[in-house]
C-alpha cells in the first residue's frame, strides 16, 4: 500500500529566463490522493504537463513505479486524465469513449465490455451507454471523463482541475463522486486545483505551490491548522495573519494595548508573522489586561444565525475576521473591544 | 415617418418577381438543354418542340463512344480526387496546426491558379505536360485538375482542422494513442465532415473542368466536356445536348448528396461537427 507510486526527483523548468518550476520534488503513495493546489501561475499546470509528458523538464527526473519515464512520449506512460474542458471525443458514444483506451491498447472484446461496463457502473451511467457526449449534461460528461481515465487502470490518475467547468450545484456530487471512485480502486492520483475547499475536502495530502515552488505539503489538517507560511494561510481562506514585535517571548504591535504569548516565540526575536484561525479568537468587552489579549475595534459585525462574523481592526489597516459562535450578544461597530488569542492557537508562520 | 417591419404589398409584389426572375435566370439554360435534348427538329422558333424524341441519344451513343467517354471522365474525376486529398490534406493540416512562416504567401500561391483565367494558366500547364508527356493520359489531365480542386480542398480543410479542439489530441496521446493511430481514430473522424466535402468538390472541379481538359485531351481521354464542345462544333447542337443531360446527372447527383451532408452556408467556413 504504501509503496512510491509516482516519484518528482528536482523538477525544473524554464520558460526564458521565467522559472516556471523550481526544484520540485513530490512522492506519491500507492492509493494515495495528491493535491497540487495554488494560484494560477504558480506552476501547478506546468508540473501536470511534466507528468503527462507533454512538456520536458529542463532538469529533474519523473519516476513511475520505480521506472524513470522522463524521457517516454506521452502515450507510453500509462497514465488516465481527467480534464477540466472534458474532452470526451465527439464522435464516439459514451460506451465507445470509455472504451477508447482500451481499444487502443487492444483488449480483447469481451474482455474491454466487462471493463466498460463496470466503469459505466461505478459512475451510474449504465444507461447512457449509447447516448453521445453532446446529449449529456457538464455533470454526465465528467462522470464519463472520470470513466474513460480509469477503465484501463493506469499507474496514476491525474485530475486537472476537472470540476471548475461545471455548476456550483453539481461540484459537490461530482466531488464525491471522485472521492469514492478513486478510494475504491486505491489508485494514486494527483488532483490539480486552485480551490482550497477541494483540495481539503478530497486529499490525503495537499501540495500548496507559489511561484514555481512547492511552499507546503501536508495533510488537509496540518495545511489548515498550522501552515508554516503566511501564503498558506492566506490561500488557504484566511487573511488572518498579522505582524507582531517579539520581545522576550512576548509579542506587541505598536499603538496597539496588550500582549500575545505562545510557545512559537520562544526563540525568537523582532518582527514575526502570526495566524490565527477566526473561529479560535474570543471576544469580551471587559477591559482585561491579562495575557494574549489585544485591544480592538469592531469594523463590521454580521448576524448569519448560528454565528457572528465579525471584522476587527488592531491597527489602521490591520484586520482580522473573528467567527463567534459561542455566546450571545452582539458587539455593535465602531465599538472598542478585547480579543483574546489563546496560546494554543496561535500558529507562527514565515513570511514568504 | 416610420417604416414598418410589414412589406407593402406592391415591395412584396416586387421581391416576388425579382426572386422568380432569378431562379429562371439559372433553370432557364437547363430547361433549354433539355428541350433541345429531347425535341425532334426544334431550332428554338416556336416556344415547344412539336414532338419528343430520344433520337439525339440514340445518335450520341452511335457517333461518340459515350460509355467510354463518361468511364474517362469518372477515372479522372477520382484520379484528381485521389490525388488532390493527398496533398491537401497534410498541406492543409500543416496550415492549420503548425506556425508556418509566410503561411499568407503559402495560402496566396494555393490560391493563385484559381485567380488568373483558367485558359492562361491552361496554356502554361499544357506546354509543360507536353514536354512531360503527360497529355493524353489519365494521370496528366488528373493532375491539371487537381490545381484547380487543390485550392479549394486546402481551404475547405484548412478551416476543418482549425476547428479540431487541441485538447482532444491531448486527450487522444494521454490514452495511448501514437501519431499514426491519433490520426486514424481522432482525427480523420472529427475531420470527416470536411474531407468529404473537399472531395466532392474535388471531383465536381474535374468533372466540369473544360479549358484545362481541352488543352491537355487526346483521343484516349476525351471527357464529358470536351466531347460536348466537340460534337456542338460538328454542328450536331442536339446531340451535344444529349450528351450535357447526361453530363448533368452526376453533377447533380453530387449536388444532392453535399447538400444532404453539409450545409451549405458554411461550406467554406466550419463544416458542422461530428
Amino acid at each position: 500500500m504504501n509503496e512510491t507510486s509516482l516519484e518528482l526527483q528536482n523538477i525544473a523548468k524554464y520558460f526564458g529566463q521565467l522559472a516556471a518550476l523550481n526544484d520540485v520534488s513530490l512522492a506519491v503513495s500507492n492509493g494515495e490522493f495528491l493535491t497540487l493546489l495554488g494560484p494560477s501561475g504558480c506552476g501547478k499546470t506546468t508540473l501536470l504537463r511534466i507528468l503527462t509528458g507533454y512538456l520536458q523538464p529542463d532538469s529533474g527526473r519523473v519516476i513511475v513505479a520505480g521506472k524513470d519515464v522522463t524521457e517516454t512520449p506521452p502515450h507510453k506512460r500509462n497514465m488516465g486524465m481527467v480534464f477540466q474542458s472534458f474532452a470526451l471525443f465527439p464522435h464516439l458514444s459514451v460506451n465507445d469513449n470509455i472504451a477508447f483506451p482500451l481499444k487502443i491498447r487492444h483488449v480483447p472484446a469481451s474482455e474491454q465490455k466487462k471493463l466498460v461496463d463496470e466503469a459505466l457502473r461505478m459512475v451510474h451511467l449504465e444507461t447512457h451507454a449509447q447516448s453521445f457526449p453532446r446529449q449529456l449534461s457538464g455533470g454526465q460528461q465528467q462522470r464519463v471523463g472520470l470513466a474513460r481515465a480509469i477503465v484501463f487502470r493506469p499507474s496514476i490518475l491525474l485530475l486537472d482541475e476537472p470540476l471548475s467547468n461545471l455548476d456550483a450545484n453539481l461540484r459537490e456530487e461530482m466531488r464525491a463522486e471522485i472521492n469514492q471512485v478513486t478510494r475504491r480502486l486505491g489508485i494514486a492520483s494527483v488532483y490539480v486545483t486552485h480551490d482550497q475547499q477541494e483540495a481539503l475536502a478530497l486529499s490525503d495530502r495537499i501540495a500548496v505551490m507559489n511561484h514555481g515552488k512547492v511552499i507546503q505539503v501536508g495533510t488537509p489538517d496540518e495545511i489548515y491548522n498550522t501552515p508554516r507560511t503566511r501564503f498558506v494561510a492566506d490561500f488557504i481562506g484566511h487573511s488572518n495573519c498579522f505582524t507582531v514585535r517579539v520581545d522576550g517571548g512576548s509579542g506587541t504591535i505598536d499603538g496597539v494595548e496588550g500582549s500575545l504569548a505562545t510557545e512559537g516565540f520562544r526563540d525568537l526575536s523582532g518582527p514575526t508573522s502570526v495566524f490565527v484561525h477566526p473561529g479560535d479568537v474570543q471576544l469580551s468587552s471587559e477591559t482585561r489586561q491579562g495575557k494574549n489579549g489585544l485591544h480592538c475595534t469592531v469594523v463590521d459585525a454580521a448576524f448569519l444565525g448560528d454565528r457572528v462574523e465579525y471584522v476587527l481592526e488592531l491597527v489602521p489597516g490591520v484586520r482580522l475576521k473573528v467567527h463567534n459562535t459561542g455566546g450571545r450578544g452582539l458587539f455593535s461597530p465602531g465599538s472598542r473591544i478585547w480579543a483574546t488569542f489563546p496560546s494554543d492557537k496561535m500558529v507562527v508562520v514565515e513570511n514568504d | 415617418m416610420t417604416f414598418g417591419f410589414r412589406m407593402r404589398p406592391w415591395r412584396r409584389l416586387l421581391m416576388i418577381v425579382s426572386l422568380a426572375l432569378f431562379v429562371l435566370f439559372i433553370i432557364l439554360p437547363f430547361v433549354m438543354i433539355f428541350l433541345q435534348a429531347f425535341g425532334a427538329d426544334w431550332f428554338g422558333m416556336e416556344p415547344l418542340p412539336r414532338a419528343w424524341t430520344l433520337k439525339w441519344f440514340q445518335w450520341a451513343g452511335e457517333t461518340v463512344d459515350i460509355v467510354k467517354v463518361l468511364i474517362n471522365t469518372l477515372i479522372i474525376g477520382f484520379l484528381a480526387t485521389v490525388i488532390a486529398l493527398a496533398v491537401s490534406i497534410p498541406a492543409a493540416w500543416a496550415i492549420a496546426r503548425r506556425r508556418l512562416p509566410l503561411k499568407g504567401l503559402l495560402m496566396g500561391l494555393i490560391l493563385f491558379p484559381r485567380m488568373i483565367p483558367e485558359i492562361t494558366y491552361a496554356l502554361g500547364v499544357g506546354r509543360i505536360f507536353y514536354f512531360l508527356n503527360l497529355t493524353n493520359t489519365y494521370l496528366g489531365v488528373a493532375l491539371a485538375h487537381v490545381i484547380l480542386a487543390a485550392p479549394f480542398a486546402v481551404l475547405v480543410l484548412t478551416s476543418t482542422f482549425e476547428g479540431i479542439d487541441n485538447r482532444l489530441l491531448e486527450a487522444g496521446t494521454v490514452f495511448g494513442c501514437n501519431t499514426s493511430q491519433l490520426f486514424l481514430r481522432v482525427i480523420l473522424p472529427l475531420a470527416l465532415p470536411g474531407i468529404v466535402a473537399a472531395a466532392l468538390f474535388s471531383f465536381l472541379s474535374s468533372y466540369n473542368d473544360f479549358v484545362l481538359t481541352l488543352m491537355l485531351y487526346g483521343p484516349d481521354t476525351v471527357t464529358l466536356s470536351v466531347q460536348t464542345f466537340l460534337t456542338f462544333g460538328d454542328g450536331y447542337t442536339s446531340v451535344a445536348s444529349a450528351i450535357s443531360v447526361i453530363l448533368l446527372i452526376p453533377a447533380l447527383l453530387f449536388l444532392a448528396a453535399l447538400l444532404r451532408m453539409v450545409k451549405p452556408e458554411n461550406l467554406l467556413g466550419g463544416l458542422k461537427g461530428a
